[in-house]
């Protein structure tokens, strides 16, 4: 049987070497970062760069979960489909996961699930970033892939559902206007040197897990 | 990066220990004696250090502490002239979290320290119940579930400055523990003797290390400290502290796990 210990130093240095191989850094002007808080993405472009602390439990928890999602989209698209196609449209650059035929194809895993009704209950951020990649692209629709970890919640787990989505001009024009809007937003504060004010430019359901969110807290009891 | 709660009697060295942490340092001072753990025996420690004190209400943002060794944010606790009425509570509450700010997204500053944290949340408590008293002045003190407020407030300084990786250090005043006993009367409870950390409940899961100082061993005027929790390495914890200082603490932790962990 021999004697087990655990090795949580060692768990740190595997976490942190996963962290920096997966790192990707997204610029303030890139779909993610306009579409999800602006106040985050202002503080990770001046301010902290938040790399997770494989030490902590949080930070263990972020890196797993990035790391989940991203292992799932590399073995999902093995062999599927085009590589994505780095773009830049109107200031705003930004990538799908994937193309299929000239359109984007968006990967995305979660805890949610399966059973909650698709579109009524994709999050907003989700479909803002198709509907973004779709302008980009010049499409009016592709595939959304959504990779259930935890399936509905009963055996055998996991699951997988791919949706053929397709819009209206009109919808991907209204998306992109917001973006704009976004774009605009951001950087008067970033010219004007002034942090976003916190729970202002989120979806409610982001501060859940942010890693920002003390701060904003903080800030919030300051009145700034 | 670190975080340290520093717990002990007054003057037992709680504050001069505090302030030979890494620098740049960001002090916020509620409780007095400063001024003693300065200029006092252990003043050689701070010989030749920049240090500037901004009185409460001149601070100016993070030109305070420009070229700085260690920058002292006064702040005294609002005299209560009006009976149960709390008056400045949250002024001085809102002052705090602004400064506070300011020295978590200053990626120069490696130190903060809130003295003492027993008094923060103190505070932050006082701040809430005078919210309250806006709306009703026949509120004169928080009930139980309402302390919650202050306790995420102090949970929100341990989780940023650990998430910003700066060094934290929390001071904290002892208390006299209560323990359930049964009288002729009914259930009541008892001082059992031990004196504890005053302040939220569970401070030793959010902090790393956990010393308390005290003064009078083994001679009056001579300091020593012991560990109190040490996430680090477990066998430290009631052993004694000779050299009561930041790298005096941390260097006894790093040998005694092999120097596998810098506390730069």
């Amino acid at each position: 049987m021999g004697f087990w210990t655990r090795n949580e130093q060692r768990e740190a240095e595997i976490l942190s070497s996963m962290w920096k191989s997966m790192g990707e850094e997204r610029d303030y002007n890139s779909v993610s970062s306009l579409v999800y808080c602006l106040t985050k993405s202002y503080y990770k472009k001046f301010y902290l760069p938040q790399i997770p602390d494989p030490s902590e439990p949080e930070g263990r928890r972020v890196i797993m979960l990035f790391y989940v999602g991203l292992a799932l989209e590399k073995v999902i698209l093995s062999g599927e489909g085009q590589d994505p196609q780095y773009l830049e449209l109107d200031g705003i650059t930004g990538h799908s996961d994937h193309r299929v035929e000239g359109s984007p194809l968006e990967v995305k895993s979660t805890r949610m699930t399966a059973k909650r009704p698709i579109p009524d209950d994709l999050p907003e951020g989700w479909q803002r970033q198709f509907l973004s990649y779709c302008k980009m692209e010049g499409s009016l629709g592709g595939e959304f892939l959504i990779a259930y970890l935890f399936g509905d919640y009963a055996p055998p787990f996991p699951d997988v559902r791919v949706f053929d989505v397709k819009f209206t001009q009109e919808e991907v024009d209204d998306n992109w206007a917001w973006m704009l809007d976004r774009k605009a937003t951001l950087e008067d504060f970033m010219e004007r040197k002034v942090t976003p004010p916190p729970f202002t430019y989120n979806f409610n359901y982001e501060c859940a897990y942010c890693e920002y969110k003390p701060l904003c807290t903080i800030r919030q009891e300051a009145g700034i | 990066m670190t975080i340290l709660s520093v717990e002990g009697e007054e003057k037992s060295g709680k504050s001069t220990l505090a302030l030979t942490a890494p620098r740049p340092h960001v002090y916020f001072s509620f409780d007095q004696g400063l001024e003693r753990a300065i200029n006092g025996p252990a003043y050689e420690r701070f010989e030749g250090l920049k240090i500037v004190t901004i009185p409460y209400g001149l601070a100016t943002g993070q030109a305070d502490w420009k070229g700085a060794d260690i920058c002292i944010y006064i702040l005294p606790q609002p005299l209560q002239l009006e009976g149960v009425l709390q008056k400045g509570q949250l002024a001085l509450w809102e002052y705090f979290m602004k400064q506070l700010y300011n020295a978590l997204v200053d990626p120069s500053i490696r130190t903060i320290t809130v003295d003492t944290m027993t008094l923060a949340r103190r505070i932050k408590a006082n701040a809430y119940l005078e919210e309250l008293q806006k709306e009703n002045k026949s509120r004169v003190r928080l009930l139980q579930i309402e302390w919650g407020h202050a306790n995420d407030s102090i949970r929100n300084i341990y989780s940023q400055c650990n998430a910003v990786g700066k060094h934290l250090i929390a001071v904290h005043h002892l208390d006299d523990e209560y323990v359930p006993i049964q009288t002729p009367q009914g259930a009541s409870t008892a001082r059992s003797g031990k004196r504890i950390l005053e302040g939220l409940k569970d401070t030793y899961r959010y902090v790393d290390v956990a010393i308390r100082t005290t003064e009078g061993k083994p001679k009056r005027g001579s300091f020593s400290a012991e560990f109190v929790v040490c996430g680090y390495n477990q066998s430290l914890v009631g052993t004694p502290i000779t050299d009561t200082t930041w790298d005096g603490i941390t260097k006894r932790i790093s040998e005694s796990i092999g120097g596998r962990i810098s506390f730069s």
